[in-house]
């Protein structure tokens, strides 16, 4: 009971919702036309009527209705209000294929709810159909074609129709639109009436009828059970049989070929025109396969050609051998001398001249004027051991049905010499095959023999050869030839009397690049140049001719350096390379067809060149050793003056002699000490010029006194009687210079003592006590002592010392010990050092400074001054003399007088300066 | 002043040759189909017409004969309208033959797709002779004898056991093939002999 409740509770429900749905889904108005076609690019104009309850229920009217095209809202320039319940809208120039057209009202003003709403097609009218066709499979029903046109862009609908004059047949509709099978066999010689008819929304058309009889549009069904068969009457035909569909006549189409053949050839129609299942074809090779295809039309050649039948092939039966084989020989080069053994060999004829199987070969070798020996061979050669002389051998190859001519060839003699070799001979691809050309020799050629080989490091010569005419002077290479491999090709003219000389060429059927670049390395490296050397690439590797090598070349940071070299060079110079430099090479071979790098090689190049450090060490080095052997010389030439200049006897003044006496007592108790104070022998007596600076010119008493001196000096040269100077400036040391006022001092200094009159402070210091030192020399004095006037020169000079600096003095150890104590302390030490010879000039000095230790005058000293100077001139080295000859030229003694400073010689019988 | 009639004439004869020719090609063709229609009938009929020395009865067609012996003494414009009229005939019978063949052999359609076929052939066979006839200035007789025909093969399966009626068809493919190849006969002599 509840549940019958239920139901019917649902039921009701079910109802009300139905009849609400059916009033809410009632529409307020309608667009007309409800389903608009319109042509491409043509007008269009819908309207949309509204309900009148509609327009009362929601309070609208036409002037409400909003139009739109795919949810666009059409502009208002486009709608029209007809009436309060109808509104049109216009569209111009329908392009898009299809519209969705809806009609929409604002309810209440501002609410837009849809009305109703359409699609709107455009496309075009068909098309009158074209180009109709029919074409008849056998076997199969009539299939028409024809040409719709352009596209409709609407659902179209093609018929094709047909009829006898009294009979129409079934409507064929068409799925695609451009073609449509009949369901019904078509009739033969019975013409019928073909059109095709087209209709869309926006026209319908047909197009023109076609009248055929069906016969005439057949494609038969092609051939079949195609047999072939030969002859063994005549080697050169095959006769084909097939059967053909159908009972029409039909006439045949037969093409054939060679198994081995792509192109067919065509039997002449002429002679298949009849119509016939059977037909021989002539003129074919023997022993050849061949294949046959066949294809049929009706014999008028009304209708089509139907497909090409299955192929079919046949063998057309053997004939006897058409050619001789190739036939050529080779002599074993070990051979003995009496005997040699000889390859023959030939050439398996190619099909199309065995004619059939080659059974087998029949040799016959004839000695000269000898008998014949005949052979029979299956294979392709034969090893016979012949003698030195001339020998014919013939070959002839046999099959089933016959023996072929024979091939003559003429071994000469072991002593044979060939000769007239063909000339320019070339070799080249062409046609993806190897070309051989040459030019014949003189001679008669019978024929040529080209034999081939690829060379190789890796694997001898194995050669393979042909046969040509002797008319032949270019062939192709017969033969599987490999790409990228060198083949040596060798080409030998045979005459009559034997084979000539060879001629080889070297050619590639394709070159490529190499399979790896040459290795480099360098031979040597210099400071800016480096010489690259490398290795021929081996044949197996060059797979071309190698035309050229490129050599780069470029530092870390620098650009890199390409130099094409010549393929004949194994060796190259880099120039100019930087010095110190790492350089990367690759070289790089090239063949007409490419090239390959070769490995990186890197080299640095030296700072310096080769023999570069020893041209500037060995220089430097003999320079250096000059240099120091002319200072070793020169300083042996100079070694008095260095010494004293560097390192001069300084006179101990412990031992001075002066030192012992004194003015208040008498040095006659002295005199006993003498032998004491000398009996050291070592003695230097070291004279100082001081020569004090003076910008006056020097006085002309001065100048006076010094002509005095000279004159003295070469009075003195004049006299032998020893008189000399000063024992301080005299030097007791053999003289070498070679100049005659050394020896004049020497001499003087040699035989003549003073004493010593100390005239004038030391230093400019003012003796305040007149010392005088009292010579004890027993020697005669100077001539300057014997005249008065020369001492009162001197003595004028030294009034003016007190006003003017002296020009110059003599002083016999002129400086203080204590002034340079290192310098004496310097001396003192290479006393001891000082040789034999010197010790005998210290022994001479040490006898002038015991004249010079005794008391002078005034006059004495200066006359005493300037006589040492002499000596000291006679005795001392070139710079002494220049000093001393400088001694007038005031500008040059300015400013070396006042730092002149030479230490003194002091020893025993010297005296201290107070 | 020229025949205009005359004119036209000579300008219709190569097509009338042509219509000759292909009707002739139509009937010789149609011969073989016949052939293969008779054997294709037999085939399906089972035995005893497959049967060698198996003589069926001859039973009678209203309105259609095998062609008579004096049929060839006739003159030639004569025997096409008698060949015109017999190929007018029968479609129906071979259409009334398949009707019963799609009784008697439902699982034959290659045989009642033959049958529908011959008697379309013949339809055009007969209508092609008119044509010519027509060319030739002679009339053809009508389709009086098809209906004729028909009635008295209907009449014949309703009153014939199925033996008989297959009998009727068979006889009805031997008149289809008799009078196909009488018609080819008929226009043999006409390619041959000439328009005139």
């Amino acid at each position: 009971m509840s549940t019958l409740r239920i139901w019917l509770t649902q039921a009701l429900f079910i109802f009300l919702i139905t009849e609400s749905i059916g009033q809410l889904v009632e529409p307020c108005g309608y667009i007309y036309p409800e389903f608009p076609v319109v042509q491409r690019g043509s007008n269009f104009t819908a309207i949309c009527v509204l309900k009148e309850k509609c327009l009362q229920q929601y309070y609208v009217n036409a002037s409400y209705i909003v139009w739109k095209t795919n949810h666009v809202a059409v502009p208002k320039e486009q709608v029209t209000v007809i009436n309060r319940t109808t509104s049109s809208v216009t569209f111009t120039d329908m392009v898009l294929q299809t519209v969705q057209l809806t009609c929409n009202v604002l309810s209440f003003g501002q609410i837009e709810q849809n009305v109703y709403g359409t699609t709107v097609l455009s496309g075009f009218p068909p098309d009158i159909p074209t180009n109709l066709s029919c074409i008849v499979n056998e076997g199969k029903n009539m299939l028409c074609h024809w040409d719709p046109g352009r596209e409709t862009y609407l659902e179209t609908n093609y018929t094709l129709k047909s009829e006898w004059p009294t009979e129409k047949f079934a409507d064929c509709h068409s799925k695609h639109g451009t073609s449509c099978m009949v369901s019904f066999s078509p009739i033969y010689f019975v013409n019928i009436e073909v059109w095709v008819e087209a209709e869309n929304a926006l026209g319908k058309v047909s197009s023109e009828a076609i009248n055929f009889d069906p016969v005439d549009k057949v494609k038969h069904i092609p051939p079949y059970n195609l047999s072939v068969s030969n002859s063994e009457e005549l080697s050169s035909i095959l006769k084909l049989t097939w059967n053909n569909s159908g009972t029409l006549r039909l006439k045949s189409d037969i093409q054939y070929r060679t198994k081995d053949a792509s192109t067919w050839i065509q039997v002449p129609l002429e002679d298949t025109e009849s119509p016939r299942t059977s037909f021989t074809v002539q003129d074919l090779k023997p022993f050849t396969e061949y294949v046959f295809r066949i294809r049929t039309i009706k014999e008028d050649g009304k209708g089509y050609w139907s497909d090409w039948s299955e192929e079919a092939s046949g063998i057309t039966y053997e004939d006897r051998p058409s050619k001789p084989p190739s036939f050529w020989y080779k002599i074993n080069p070990s051979h003995t001398q009496e005997s040699r053994s000889a390859r023959l060999i030939w050439k398996e004829l190619p099909l199309s001249e065995a004619n059939g199987k080659i059974l087998d070969y029949e040799v016959i070798l004839t000695q000269w004027k000898s008998f014949s020996q005949n052979y029979t061979v299956n294979g392709t050669e034969l090893i016979v051991n012949l003698t030195n002389n001339h020998y014919i051998a013939s070959l002839a190859a046999r099959n089933v049905v016959g023996k072929s001519d024979t091939a003559v060839l003429t071994i000469p003699s072991s002593h044979f010499k060939a000769s007239h070799p063909v000339v320019d001979l070339k070799a080249f691809p062409k046609d993806n095959k190897l070309r051989v050309e040459w030019t014949a020799p003189h001679k008669p050629v019978k024929k040529y023999i080209i034999e081939w080989c690829v060379l190789s490091d890796n694997s001898p010569c194995v050669p393979d050869w042909q046969q040509e005419g002797g008319s032949v002077t270019q062939t192709y290479l017969r033969g599987s030839l490999l790409e990228s491999k060198c083949y040596l090709i060798t080409v030998t003219p045979v005459f009559t009397s034997g084979p000539g000389s060879s001629e080889s060429v070297k050619a590639y059927l394709k070159q490529a690049a190499p399979s790896r670049g040459p290795t480099v390395r360098t031979k040597k490296v210099g400071k800016n140049e480096a010489v690259l050397e490398w290795d021929q690439l081996p044949v197996d590797d060059q797979n071309g001719f190698i035309r050229n090598y490129s050599i780069s070349y470029r530092t870390s940071i620098g650009n890199e350096i390409v130099v094409n070299v010549d393929s004949s060079h194994t060796e190259y110079t880099l120039s100019p390379l930087s010095s110190d430099t790492l350089y990367m090479v690759r070289m790089a071979a090239y063949t007409d067809e490419g090239g390959k790098d070769g490995p990186e090689f890197t080299f640095t190049t030296p700072k310096f060149a080769q023999g570069e450090i020893e041209a500037i060490v060995v220089p430097v080095c003999l320079a250096f050793l000059l240099t120091t052997l002319l200072g070793v010389l020169f300083c042996f030439n100079k070694r008095d003056l260095i010494k004293k200049h560097i390192w001069p006897n300084v006179p101990d003044p412990s031992k001075s002699h002066i030192a012992q006496w004194s003015p208040h007592t008498p040095p006659r108790h002295n005199f006993n000490s003498k032998d004491q104070m000398y009996s050291d022998g070592n003695f230097t007596d070291v004279s100082v010029v001081e020569i004090e600076a003076n910008n006056k010119k020097p006085c002309p008493d001065d100048l006076k006194s010094l002509d005095l001196f000279k004159k003295e000096k070469i009075s003195t040269e004049g006299h032998s009687s020893g008189i000399g100077g000063s024992s301080c400036m005299s030097s007791s040391r053999p003289s070498i210079s070679s100049n005659e006022e050394n020896e004049s001092a020497q001499n003087t200094a040699s035989t003549v003592q003073y004493s010593t009159v100390v005239h004038s402070g030391y230093r400019h210091q003012v003796p305040s006590v007149q010392v005088f030192s009292r010579s004890e020399s027993t020697q005669p004095l100077l001539d300057s002592e014997e005249r008065p006037e020369d001492l009162q020169l001197a003595d004028n000079v030294d009034s003016s010392d007190e006003i003017l600096p002296r020009q110059q003095y003599f002083k016999q150890n002129c400086s203080q010990p204590e002034a340079n104590p290192d310098i004496s302390h310097f001396e003192r030490s290479n006393q001891v050092s000082s040789g034999s010879e010197e010790d005998f000039v210290r022994l001479k000095q040490q006898q002038v400074s015991d004249h010079i230790s005794q008391p002078c005058g005034s006059e004495q000293q200066r006359l005493f001054e300037e006589g040492p100077a002499t000596g000291a001139l006679g005795a001392g080295t070139d710079g002494q003399v220049e000093q001393f000859e400088s001694v007038g030229m005031e500008t040059a003694m300015d400013e070396e007088i006042p730092k002149s400073y030479l230490p003194q010689t002091v020893r025993q019988g010297g005296y201290m300066p107070q | 002043m020229e025949d205009p009639q005359a004119d036209s004439s000579i300008s219709f004869l190569p097509h009338l040759e042509a219509k000759i020719r292909q009707t002739h090609n139509l009937a010789r063709l149609l011969t073989k189909y016949a052939e293969q229609l008779l054997e294709e009938y037999v085939q399906q009929q089972g035995d005893p017409f497959g049967m060698p020395g198996f003589s069926p009865p001859r039973l009678s067609l209203a309105g259609l004969s095998g062609p008579s012996p004096s049929h060839a003494g006739l003159p030639l414009s004569e025997r096409l309208r008698l060949d015109a009229a017999a190929l007018g005939a029968l479609p129906a019978l071979l259409d009334a033959v398949r009707r019963h063949q799609a009784e008697l052999n439902p699982r034959s359609p290659r045989l009642q797709r033959s049958l529908e076929e011959a008697a379309r052939q013949a339809r055009a066979l007969g209508a092609a002779v008119e044509t010519v006839l027509a060319a030739l200035g002679s009339a053809a007789r009508g389709p009086g004898p098809e209906h004729s025909a028909t009635t008295a093969l209907s009449t014949a399966n309703s009153a014939a056991s199925i033996f008989s009626a297959k009998v009727l068809g068979l006889q009805v493919c031997g008149l289809y093939g008799e009078w196909v190849n009488r018609t080819e006969g008929d226009l043999s002599q006409l390619v041959h002999g000439g328009v005139a």
